[in-house]
């Protein structure tokens, strides 16, 4: 049950950053700039959830990330999921400092960036030319600002698994 | 998971404009919301303006009624061209009709905010606030105060979404000012710092730019969605095309493209329009 409640919340964490990333990308997006952020999903909570739930959720908050920001759907849906198979061999929660985590999530961001800037050139002929110029820009920006957010992010979902609980779980102050 | 690749690869296409179209419809509220707050917490921060402010909008506003005022006692002038065009019009409808050539299509625009920008190196699109419940759908063309926006992609109940002039796959027939060979003319996405640009190809050899002197490049009546003569771009040098018998240039679009709060939605007038 505890775990059908950390899966929910997480997708829902998720959503919320989307959602915020995409309000944000909306207004920056005037002056030519755009923050490419998917490797911030990769928060070692998914340990915590085992295969069979945390695959899911991946795979959830990357077809929502495909559809706001008009990816060819299921791109970043199953590349998230290969690369959390691949990190769940070397990454387990609560064994690596957080420094460490946000190394990991800045390697993730810059694969799945090659990776769609490879995709966008080579095999989708009605995508934008992604110029090398605009993707290093993008791509050095997003690397900075993934730093602090990587920090923000991991504590905004523990604070969402410790605040939201089940009602059946009852309310404090009816405990008391 | 590769056979869940392969399943998902397999999956029908309906079964994925269904669920893309269910996103959408989920997704339309929450640019609704946001724009509205965001013109609210504009309404509220213009109640705080300076009294410094406020004399110097009075100042520009007593200008513009000036200009207005001085259109007002040319109202005669106007009336008399406004009847001479129609004059011409309804010749020209009796010439069309002699021809045999068919009328050009007339217009009726719909006025739509804009909610949210997605304009990324790979993508760029505008959603609007408005749907196929106020008669906005999918292939109209949409235009600013300085030309073309691009066209409707997609429609929604109270929704829609523009696919930007600057997208690859936004081709349109095109024309230079004073010349109206048919040329074609295709998005190239933004470059950083928020420049739109586009390309015009099939360009005739004998077209050539002098310098210091740009091509202005216009909108034909051709593809049906803009009416001829709208503001496309400006194309400052042609280069040959690799089959040499074209020429081919870089299209720069207004630098506010992607900053246009409002637009205006060309519907055809075949349609029967209910204006809000």
């Amino acid at each position: 049950m505890t775990l059908n409640r950390i899966f929910g919340v997480l997708i829902f964490a998720n959503l919320i950053f989307i959602v915020t990333l995409s309000l944000f990308n909306s207004v920056i997006g005037k002056w030519g700039f755009y923050l490419y952020l998917p490797g911030l999903f990769f928060i070692p909570h998914y340990q915590l959830l085992g295969l069979n739930r945390s695959l899911p959720a991946l795979f959830l908050s990357g077809l929502t990330f495909d559809h706001f920001f008009n990816h060819t759907l299921g791109f970043h849906a199953f590349a998230m999921c290969l690369i959390f198979l691949i990190a769940r061999e070397f990454l387990h929660f609560g064994k690596q400092s957080s420094m460490q985590a946000t190394i990991f999530q800045l390697i993730a961001n810059l694969i799945m960036a090659i990776l769609w800037a490879i995709f966008c050139t080579s095999f989708q002929s009605i995508l934008a030319p992604w110029t090398w110029v605009r993707f290093l820009i993008e791509l050095a920006l997003s690397i900075l600002l993934l730093i602090p957010l990587s920090l923000w992010f991991s504590t905004f979902c523990n604070s969402l698994i410790m605040g939201i609980k089940p009602i059946s779980e009852g309310l404090p102050l009816l405990k008391k | 998971m590769g056979a869940f690749f392969a399943l998902f690869i397999g999956l029908p296409s309906s079964w994925k404009i269904f669920t893309k179209s269910a996103f959408d419809e989920f997704q339309a509220p929450i640019w609704e919301i946001t724009s509205r707050i965001s013109d609210l917490s504009n309404y509220w921060g213009h109640q705080a303006d300076s009294k410094k402010t406020l004399i110097s909008k009075n100042r520009d506003l007593a200008r513009i009624r000036a200009d207005w005022t001085v259109h007002e006692n040319n109202k005669k002038n106007w009336e008399n061209e406004i009847s001479r065009l129609k004059d011409l019009r309804s010749r020209l409808v009796i010439l069309q009709k002699e021809l045999g050539i068919d009328p050009e299509a007339s217009f009726q625009p719909i006025i739509a905010r804009v909610t949210h920008r997605n304009l990324s190196a790979w993508w760029q699109e505008l959603s609007l606030r408005k749907g196929t419940n106020q008669k906005v759908y999918p292939s109209m063309g949409v235009v600013f105060s300085h030309g073309i926006v691009g066209r409707i992609k997609q429609s929604g109940f109270n929704s829609s979404k523009v696919e930007l002039c600057t997208n690859p796959n936004f081709r349109i027939v095109a024309h230079f000012q004073g010349d109206d060979r048919p040329v074609t003319f295709q998005g190239d996405g933004i470059l950083p710092g928020g420049k739109p640009m586009g390309v015009v190809l099939d360009v005739p050899h004998d077209i050539t730019i002098e310098k210091d002197k740009p091509l202005l490049l216009k909108t034909s009546a051709l593809g049906g969605t803009f009416p001829s003569g709208l503001h496309i771009g400006t194309v400052r040098m042609l280069e040959e095309s690799g089959d040499g018998l074209f020429k081919n240039g870089k299209v720069i679009l207004h630098k506010d493209l992607g900053k246009v709060p409002e637009v205006l939605v060309l519907s055809p007038t075949l349609l029967p329009i209910k204006q809000d």
